[in-house]
């Protein structure tokens, strides 16, 4: 009989933990505040939400009648909706307010729009890669940056994500309008354990384009915050740097492009990552900033995205340049473990001393301001006579300051990373 | 010699408008009224005027012995409580209301507003966000005869309960008019100064002009 009854026990507490596992911390509600529940809100429902809350007799919050004033006002009183890159339709019942990321990247196309004060957390690298800084010691680096973005709330902004784990129940207690994430694979997790919209914003940082390009992820987040016009800013801002640099090198002849080797990941473990295969042999086919800066990438030609190759395939390539990425001062003379290999004296580039260090193009994903930046600089050493008048520094700041809102910041990162000032200074 | 002194000083000032940076508009609400002395027992209007508030809340306090009469405004955009009346805002410039004075005596009109179309991550928001409109004393006058000034007739608000929606519907606003563009009357009062100098010039008969 005892038995029996605690058998009956364990059921009913499992039978009632089950619906508190399913259902979201906070569902997100499909209703226009003050709206009568049709969805449509009218004048009048509005103005009945209005007087009664100025004569402190209302039902509805300041931030409920808010809402549905900005839904009237600027959606026609109906619910929002978009598609994202993903191709998902997204439904908004009210104005966004507060925005977590899942990335560092979405989180910068949110400052970059104008939206940095809505950003209430994001992943744990937005802290060191939007203000380039030493990952979670910020010792080094962009301090200024680091310490006035985001009202100087930076230091303190929760991390609701690390590059494996993503914690449901924190973003849950932020209360968040909406989460942005470049990658559809948890964008249902999102919306089932947190209960808010998601956006999908995907994009490359170095693709300089609609269609898998950051301007399809700033056009995304911008019409999520109803920036559009912000966004449309940017995207003419970016598509105005390539084309500067672009209107010079396509007047080029293809001789006159040097072949090039590109390393994203620098070179510091002796060659190859067995790890994660991120070292001297792993390259970009696609890594349009080269193609733009006017070289010739030697692994263009090759399937795919991020590849390995032999050291074999590069001595075969012989590119005339080298770029190895760096994004770490202690990295710097990781160049030389390139210059002084025995097996590799019979490439071009070592033989003329055309091997150097480049900006990295990753940070927890690929930012366009570095991917941006990394364009002009590339295309300053290929082409040092046409591009002779271009004053890096200077478009460097630029850069910066349009996606981030802080100026100075390329020379707090020339500065720190050492290399980029030894060069600067060289011009 | 004086007309000289006036075509410069009329220059200078144009001179003045065109440097003097374009200040941008601020949502503001302010109270003014027919009169500050009204007589025993008449009705006199108190106007509010609205700056680039879009959509928004006014509420009024009338003080003791004063007494709500009627309004121009829109009566299902009003609401009355006590010596309280609530005015709801879309994209209206200007609100006139009618009170009624005491027989005598004095009392301050005070009132907040608040601009709704605020986004903010504030979770939660609260009268914080109430801004006041300057306080005013309206002080009755000792009993004398009054001529009477026609006002027109207004409307009485209804409880907003009650309402019933009988305005049409009306478009969604646009918060930005074109029309409201900060520093067009700076640009049309630069652009009568300089029609004045010139025909100050012109009447002095042209001293800079050269007789051929």
């Amino acid at each position: 009989m005892r038995r029996m009854l605690s058998l009956v026990l364990v059921i009913l507490l499992l039978s009632s933990a089950m619906p508190l596992a399913v259902t979201p911390a906070a569902a997100y509600e499909m209703k226009i505040p003050c709206d009568d529940g049709d969805n449509i809100l009218t004048k009048e429902e509005l103005v009945n939400a209005i007087l009664p809350y100025m004569l402190d007799e209302g039902e509805h919050s300041l931030d409920e009648i808010g809402d549905a004033a900005w839904v009237y006002a600027y959606w026609g009183g109906e619910p929002k909706k978009i598609v994202d890159t993903a191709g998902r339709e997204v439904t908004f019942c009210r104005p966004v307010e507060r925005v977590i990321t899942r990335e560092p990247d979405t989180a910068r196309s949110v400052i970059a729009v104008g939206a940095g004060d809505k950003l209430v957390a994001s992943e744990q690298a937005t802290k060191s890669c939007l203000c380039p800084t030493t990952f979670e010691t910020f010792g080094e680096g962009c301090l200024d940056c680091y310490y006035t973005i985001l009202d100087g709330r930076m230091p303190d902004l929760p991390e609701t994500s690390t590059r494996y784990d993503i914690y449901y129940e924190l973003m849950a207690s932020l209360r968040p309008d909406v989460i942005f994430t470049s990658s559809i694979t948890n964008a249902a997790d999102f919306e089932t354990k947190v209960g808010v919209p998601c956006v999908v914003a995907e994009g490359s940082g170095w693709v300089f384009d609609y269609k898998d390009g950051v301007y399809g992820q700033i056009e995304v987040v911008g019409k999520a915050l109803d920036k559009e016009d912000d966004a449309q800013e940017l995207i003419d801002f970016i598509e105005s740097k390539v084309n500067m640099v672009r209107s010079v090198t396509e007047t080029l002849n293809e001789s006159e492009k040097p072949t090039v080797y590109f390393a994203p990941r620098g070179a510091g473990k002796g060659f190859y990552d067995p790890k994660e295969g991120r070292d001297f042999t792993r390259t970009e086919p696609k890594y349009p900033p080269l193609d733009i800066a006017g070289g010739i990438n030697v692994a263009k030609d090759e399937p795919g995205a991020t590849i390995n190759v032999g050291i074999e395939q590069i001595i075969t390539w012989n590119p005339e340049y080298i770029f190895i990425s760096c994004s770490d001062p202690d990295a710097v003379d990781d160049i030389d473990n390139i210059r002084n290999a025995a097996f590799l004296q019979s490439i071009s580039a070592i033989q003329n001393d055309t091997v150097y260090n480049c900006f990295y193009p990753h940070c927890r994903g690929q930012p366009p301001d570095r991917n941006l930046f990394n364009m002009m600089y590339m295309a300053k050493l290929l082409h040092p006579d046409e591009f002779k008048d271009l004053d890096l520094e200077k478009e460097g700041n630029e850069i910066f300051e349009a996606f981030l809102g802080v100026d100075g910041v390329f020379t707090d990162y020339a500065d720190y990373l050492i290399w980029p000032r030894e060069y600067l200074d060289t011009q | 010699m004086k007309m000289k002194v006036v075509a410069l000083l009329l220059v200078s000032a144009c001179l003045f408008l065109w440097a003097t940076p374009v200040m941008a508009e601020e949502i503001n609400v302010t109270r003014s009224f027919s009169t500050t002395s009204p007589s025993p027992n008449s009705e006199f209007n108190v106007m509010l005027t609205i700056s680039d508030l879009n959509i928004g809340g006014i509420v009024e306090t009338l003080p003791e012995g004063f007494s709500y009469v009627s309004t121009m405004h829109p009566s299902n955009q009003v609401s009355i409580s006590g010596q309280k009346i609530a005015f709801a805002v879309i994209n209206e410039t200007e609100i006139t209301y009618k009170v009624k004075a005491p027989s005598s005596g004095e009392g301050t009109f005070t009132g907040k507003w608040v601009d709704l179309l605020v986004l903010s991550p504030e979770l939660e928001e609260g009268k914080e966000r109430w801004e006041t409109i300057a306080d005013a004393m309206v002080v009755v006058k000792s009993a004398t005869p009054t001529v009477a000034t026609p006002t027109p007739t207004l409307a009485t608000p209804k409880p907003v309960a009650a309402t019933t929606p009988t305005t049409p519907p009306i478009p969604s606003p646009t918060p930005i008019s074109t029309s409201d563009v900060p520093g067009f009357d700076a640009i049309f009062a630069v652009a009568s100064l300089a029609i004045a100098c010139l025909v100050v010039c012109r009447k002095r008969g042209g001293g800079n002009t050269k007789d051929v």
